[in-house]
């Protein structure tokens, strides 16, 4: 199929039935492609800033473009309730129009402020985390890693079970607070 | 009742205003440019300055937008018969009628008065050459003219409208007097996102 052979069935078909989907989808694509990127392009803004605006942005795009479509198909189903063939045809095109007008006003505002914020949170605290421990040195100690378990340290002497059958007869917690004082 | 709700839904007013893609795009941005800072200022979880901001903001984004719109789509409008000639030159329907305007008058008459129109038209031909009415691509002619629209208004709506109307809305907002107090920049979370 020729280049404008494909552009007249485009055409033809945007003509015989304009359908309020496709103008409000064309801008959301448009808008996924262009708004990161001039938000990306802002020298203005830190970095960060910027990676959060683009991501907030694209997803708003990439949630719009299919609750567009749903809204609309979803809403046009609403014409088979009307019998007449011509009736219905009109009742299609404007039950659709007033589907996208609703994901428009209420579904993907409703929508975003319910994924995008835990979307975004998730990645940016995730980072956050990332990012409290960072590694300083690029250099990596070659030097034997010492068995510290077994060394008679006062904290591994103190983790050890008593054995000693007098010792035990004893409370050790007696003791403890006893003792001559000094000053 | 059942029937009102019929007639209602199939208005053919309706149907005729929608199908072309400027009402469609209009009529949203309106809505938008309403509903948006309507829902802004019933949330009950931001302190009022804020709210005020972003619904003045919101608002001021929108109409702002309508008003690139509606100024550059006509000259998109206006191209398209251009390009239509360019593309499909065998097609009768970009010979009989010199531009955008003339085709939806006709587009728009019922068949009898079609038929009066094109009488019109071949009267006023230099050429022996006659347009016949079955020959005219009526879909072809109406979609050349909404699919321009429809790209003008991606270029204006997504390209346009964000660069043209970032510089023009805080000196407006200035002016009126309503600033977002809250430091930004340390604080991506608080990165304002303006949908269009």
């Amino acid at each position: 199929m020729s280049f404008n052979k494909l552009i007249k069935n485009v055409c033809e078909s945007i003509g015989k039935d304009n359908n309020p989907a496709y103008v409000v989808v064309a801008i959301a694509t448009a808008k996924g492609i262009f708004r990161p990127l001039f938000t990306m392009m802002d020298k203005k803004e830190s970095p960060e800033t910027k990676k959060y605006a683009a991501l907030r942005e694209g997803l708003t795009e990439i949630i719009a473009i299919p609750t567009y479509l749903a809204c609309g198909a979803l809403a046009g189903k609403g014409a088979k309730l009307v019998k007449d063939p011509e009736m219905a045809k009109r009742a299609k095109h404007n039950l659709r129009f007033v589907g996208v007008c609703a994901a428009a006003l209420i579904v993907i505002p409703g929508l975003c402020s319910l994924v995008i914020k835990p979307f975004t949170d998730m990645i940016f605290h995730k980072k956050d985390k990332d990012n409290k421990n960072p590694a300083k040195l690029d250099i990596i100690s070659k030097a034997p890693e010492i068995e510290t378990q077994n060394v008679n340290t006062v904290e591994n002497i103190s983790k050890k079970p008593i054995t000693n059958p007098v010792i035990q007869k004893y409370d050790i917690a007696a003791f403890t607070n006893n003792g001559m004082k000094v000053g | 009742m059942i029937g009102g709700i019929q007639n209602l839904i199939s208005n053919p007013a309706l149907y005729n205003m929608t199908q072309s893609t400027v009402t469609q795009v209009t009529t949203e941005t309106c809505l938008k440019a309403i509903g948006r800072p309507a829902f802004i200022l019933g949330d009950k979880q931001i302190d009022p300055q804020t709210k005020k901001f972003s619904a003045t903001k919101e608002l001021l984004y929108q109409l702002t937008c309508l008003g690139i719109y509606l100024s550059m789509i006509h000259q998109f409008k206006r191209a398209s018969f251009a390009i239509g000639r360019k593309l499909f030159k065998n097609e009768s329907v970009f010979k009989a009628f010199k531009h955008p305007g003339e085709f939806m008058e006709y587009y728009k008459l019922d068949e009898a008065a079609r038929v009066k129109k094109l009488d019109e038209i071949n009267k006023n031909l230099k050429s022996r050459d006659k347009f016949v009415k079955e020959n005219l691509n009526l879909n072809l002619g109406k979609g050349i003219i909404e699919s321009c629209s429809i790209f003008g208004t991606v270029f204006g709506l997504a390209i346009l409208a964000p660069i043209v109307s970032h510089p023009l809305i805080h000196p407006i907002l200035k002016v009126m007097g309503v600033e977002n107090k809250q430091p930004q920049k340390n604080n991506p979370a608080a990165a304002q996102n303006t949908k269009g």
